[in-house]
C-alpha cells in the first residue's frame, strides 16, 4: 500500500514538475495570465458602483463576484485545464508516450490535471488577495472549510473533467462534454449573477453544477452578511461535493478507460 | 490442427505451417522459418488484428478513417530471439506498425497472442510496457522545451525509478548515447540524431528487457542513422537488450540484421536470416550493352521461352552501381535470370545480337530487388492460387488494404514509394 501511494505521489509529481517548466518555458505567456486574474477583479470593481448590497449578492457585488471567480477557476482547473491537457498531447503526439509508460492508464488524466489544479488555485488567490486590497473582507474564521471546498471542488472538477476527457479520446478536436458544462455553469452556476430571482426550473438545474454549491459554499463561509445568498450553506455544499466525488470520479475514470478500450479497438487511441 | 501451446517461450507453433509465419516458395526453395530458440523473449502466434469501420455512435465523434475492414495483421507468428535484432521490413501498409502497437498495448489484437517473458500483451499490458523501452518514428514525443535530463527525468518518474536513484541513471544513459555534453541542451537545440539519441535514452532509462523501435531514423541523415544504429548494435550486445526494429532503410536492415521478418499486408511473407532471404531469391542479373542494334526489343524476342525477366531502363536508374552509365548511342538491357539459367544459355539465345554487344557485366541485386521479388512472389500466389496458401489466400484477397502489391513502396534511399508498379512496366520474357 504504502509503496504504491508512493509510486502514486511520484506518478503525479513528474506531471507537476513537467508542468511547472512548461509553464515557466513561456514567461509572458505567465505574465499575461495573472494581468488576467487581477484585471478580471478590477473591473468588478467598476461593475459594482451600479449594484447596491442586498441579501441575494451578499456585502457587496465585488465580493459576490471576486468568490465566484475563485469558485469558476478551481473547478475549470479540472475541466478545462485537464481539457487543454489532453489536447496538447494529443495534438503534438505525446499522448502516445504516455500510454506506452508502464502507468495506470485510468490514472493518467487524475495525474495529468494535477499542475492545472495547483496553478489555478494559485490564481484564485490572487484574485482573493486583489479583491482584498480592493475592500473586499473575509471571514477568517470560515479558512478551514473554504480549504476543504476547494479541494473538494477541485476533485469535482477533475470527476467532470476526466468524463470530458473520455469523449475527448476519441473525438479528438471535439470536447463537447466540456463545452456544455462550461457553457452551463456561465449560465446557472450563480458565478456573476445570483440565483435568487431565476425562474424555479433553471434553479433546479443549477443544482445538476457542483459548480452551484461551490459558489454558495464558498460565499457563505467566507463572506459576511452572505446567508441570503441563494444555494446551500458551506457545510451542505462540502457535503454534496463530496457526494459528487465520491460518485462521479470513481464512474468518470471507469468511462475514461472504457474509452481508452474502445480507441486500443478501433485503433484510433493515439492519432489525433 | 491441434493448437499448439503459446504460455510458453519456446514456440513450436512457429515451426507449424498453420500460422503466417512461413516462407511460401521462393525460387527453389521449401517454406523454411526460422525456429524459434528456447530462450525467445516476444512469442507472437496467429495474431490477428481487424480494424473495423467504428460505429455509427463514434462517427459523431471522429470521422471513421475506413469503411470496411481492414486486415492489419493476418494470424503474423514470430519469435524475437532474447538478446538479438530482429529487422522488420515491409512497404507501408504491410502491418509493421500495428504489430508495434499492439506489443506495447497501444491496439488490443483481434485474435491471437502476443508474449513478452511470458506475459500476454492483451492481459497485463502494464506489466509488458514496464519491458519495453519504445523509439517512435519522428520527435514529436520528446518536450523539446526542455532538456534532455528533464526529458529524462520526467520519463524515468513516470517509469517508476527511485527517486535518489535517477540522477544516476540519467547519467548513465546520457554517456551510453553520447549526449553527456549536450545534458543541459534543450530539446530544440538538439540535431534531429541527436534527438534520436535522445529518445534511444529515454527508452533505455527502465532498463528494457525489448526494445522496440519504430523507424527510428526516418527524420536523420545517413550519417546520424549511422551512428544511431551503432548504438542500438552495441546495446544488444552489452546489455542483452532484445531489439524489434523497423525501417524503411533496407542498407541499414543489411547492416544491422541478423533476423529479417519481411511482412506485406499483414502477413509476414519472409521469417529467417538476411543471407538466407538471398541465397533462396536472389537472381543473378545480366547488364547487356549495345550498340547498333535494337537490343531490348530483340532481346525479348529471343529470350521469350527462357526463365528470365528483362528489367526496364529506369530500373538502372535508382539501382545500385550496376554498370557503367551508358556511351552515345549505347543500350542498356537488364535480364534478371531465373533459377535454372545460365549467363551461357542467354549469351547462346542472344548470337543474333552478338555484333552490336558491346559489354555483359554480372550484377548482384539489391536487397531492395531481392524483397521485392519475394513481395511480388508472394502476392502473385495470393491471387492466383487460394488452394495454394489454404485459409490464409481468402484473407489476402478480401478487402483488405488498399493498396496493390505493384505498389509497394521500399527504396533503398530510405523513401517509400520509390519502386512503384515495377510488374507493370517490367517485361516478362518467360
Amino acid at each position: 500500500m504504502r509503496s504504491r501511494v508512493r509510486r502514486l505521489l511520484q506518478f503525479t509529481g513528474a506531471f507537476v514538475r513537467m508542468g511547472v517548466r512548461a509553464t515557466f518555458s513561456y514567461p509572458l505567456g505567465f505574465a499575461l495570465f495573472l494581468a488576467t486574474q487581477v484585471l478580471s477583479v478590477v473591473s468588478f470593481v467598476f461593475l459594482a458602483h451600479y449594484l447596491r448590497p442586498s441579501p441575494a449578492i451578499g456585502p457587496s457585488y465585488l465580493s459576490f463576484a471576486a468568490v465566484g471567480v475563485v469558485g469558476n477557476q478551481v473547478l475549470l482547473a479540472g475541466i478545462s485545464g485537464l481539457s487543454a491537457e489532453l489536447s496538447s498531447a494529443i495534438e503534438q503526439g505525446r499522448m502516445e508516450m504516455l500510454l506506452i509508460e508502464p502507468v495506470s492508464w485510468r490514472l493518467l488524466p487524475v495525474a495529468l490535471a494535477v499542475w492545472q489544479i495547483l496553478y489555478r488555485v494559485g490564481a484564485a488567490l490572487i484574485v482573493l488577495l486583489c479583491a482584498w486590497a480592493l475592500g473586499v473582507r473575509f471571514v477568517v474564521e470560515g479558512f478551514p472549510v473554504v480549504v476543504a471546498l476547494v479541494a473538494a471542488g477541485s476533485a469535482a472538477g477533475v470527476a467532470v473533467g476526466v468524463l470530458a476527457g473520455s469523449v475527448r479520446v476519441l473525438a479528438k478536436r471535439a470536447d463537447p462534454v466540456a463545452t456544455v458544462y462550461t457553457l452551463a455553469a456561465s449560465l446557472l452556476a450563480g458565478t456573476f449573477v445570483p440565483l435568487n430571482d431565476f425562474p424555479e426550473p433553471l434553479r433546479v438545474l443549477a443544482w445538476f453544477l457542483p459548480t452551484t454549491y461551490l459558489n454558495a459554499g464558498l460565499r457563505k463561509a467566507m463572506l459576511p452578511g452572505s446567508a441570503g445568498i441563494y444555494g446551500p450553506g458551506a457545510g451542505f455544499a462540502l457535503l454534496l461535493l463530496a457526494l459528487f466525488v465520491a460518485l462521479g470520479l470513481p464512474l468518470a475514470v471507469w468511462v475514461f478507460g472504457k474509452s481508452l478500450d474502445v480507441g486500443r479497438r478501433y485503433g484510433v487511441l493515439a492519432g489525433y | 490442427m491441434e493448437r499448439p501451446s503459446v504460455r510458453s517461450a519456446a514456440v513450436p507453433a512457429a515451426v507449424s505451417g498453420e500460422g503466417n509465419r512461413a516462407v511460401p516458395s521462393g525460387p527453389g526453395s521449401a517454406p523454411a522459418p526460422s525456429a524459434p530458440g528456447p530462450a525467445a523473449l516476444v512469442v507472437v502466434d496467429e495474431l490477428t488484428k481487424v480494424y473495423e469501420p467504428s460505429p455509427v455512435w463514434m462517427r459523431f465523434l471522429l470521422r471513421s478513417a475506413i469503411s470496411e475492414p481492414v486486415v492489419a495483421l493476418d494470424r503474423v507468428s514470430l519469435s524475437v530471439p532474447a538478446g538479438g535484432i530482429t529487422a522488420i521490413v515491409g512497404p507501408n501498409g504491410a502491418g509493421k506498425s500495428t504489430l508495434f502497437r499492439v506489443l506495447t498495448g497501444l491496439t488490443s489484437p483481434t485474435s491471437g497472442s502476443a508474449l513478452i517473458d511470458g506475459v500476454d500483451v492483451a492481459n497485463a499490458p502494464r506489466g509488458v510496457r514496464a519491458m519495453i523501452g519504445f523509439v517512435p518514428s519522428g520527435d514529436q514525443t520528446l518536450y523539446l522545451r526542455l532538456s534532455c535530463v528533464d526529458n529524462l527525468a520526467f520519463h524515468g518518474r513516470l517509469q517508476g525509478i527511485p527517486r535518489l536513484a535517477l540522477p544516476g541513471r540519467i547519467a548513465e544513459v546520457l554517456e551510453l548515447v553520447g549526449l553527456s555534453d549536450a545534458a543541459e541542451r534543450v530539446g530544440f537545440a538538439l540535431s534531429a540524431g541527436m534527438r534520436g539519441r535522445l529518445q534511444l535514452a529515454r527508452a533505455l532509462l527502465g532498463r528494457p528487457r525489448l526494445l522496440v523501435l519504430d523507424e527510428p531514423t526516418a527524420a536523420i541523415d545517413p550519417v546520424g542513422a549511422y551512428e544511431l544504429l551503432g548504438l542500438v548494435q552495441s546495446v544488444a550486445a552489452e546489455q542483452g537488450v532484445s531489439v524489434l526494429l523497423s525501417s524503411h532503410r533496407l542498407e541499414e536492415i543489411e547492416a544491422l540484421g541478423n533476423h529479417l521478418v519481411l511482412m506485406d499486408r499483414g502477413r509476414i511473407v519472409y521469417d529467417g536470416g538476411l543471407a538466407e532471404l538471398r541465397r533462396r531469391w536472389q537472381r543473378p542479373r545480366l547488364v547487356l550493352r549495345f550498340v547498333g542494334v535494337d537490343g531490348g526489343r530483340g532481346a525479348a524476342a529471343l529470350l521469350a521461352d527462357l526463365d528470365v525477366e528483362l528489367l526496364p531502363q529506369t530500373d538502372l536508374d535508382d539501382a545500385e552501381p550496376l554498370a557503367p552509365s551508358p556511351g552515345v548511342g549505347e543500350e542498356r538491357v537488364v535480364v534478371a535470370l531465373g533459377p535454372s539459367v545460365t549467363a551461357g544459355s542467354v549469351l547462346a539465345r542472344l548470337r543474333p545480337l552478338l555484333p552490336g554487344l558491346v559489354g555483359v557485366q554480372e550484377a548482384e541485386a539489391s536487397l531492395r530487388d531481392v524483397i521485392y521479388g519475394v513481395l511480388a512472389g508472394t502476392a502473385g500466389r495470393a491471387a492466383s492460387s487460394e488452394a495454394d496458401l489454404g485459409p490464409r489466400a481468402s484473407l489476402a484477397s478480401t478487402g483488405r488494404g488498399d493498396r496493390g502489391a505493384t505498389e509497394s513502396g521500399m527504396a533503398s534511399d530510405g523513401s517509400a514509394g520509390a519502386t512503384s508498379r515495377r510488374d507493370a512496366t517490367s517485361t516478362r520474357a518467360r
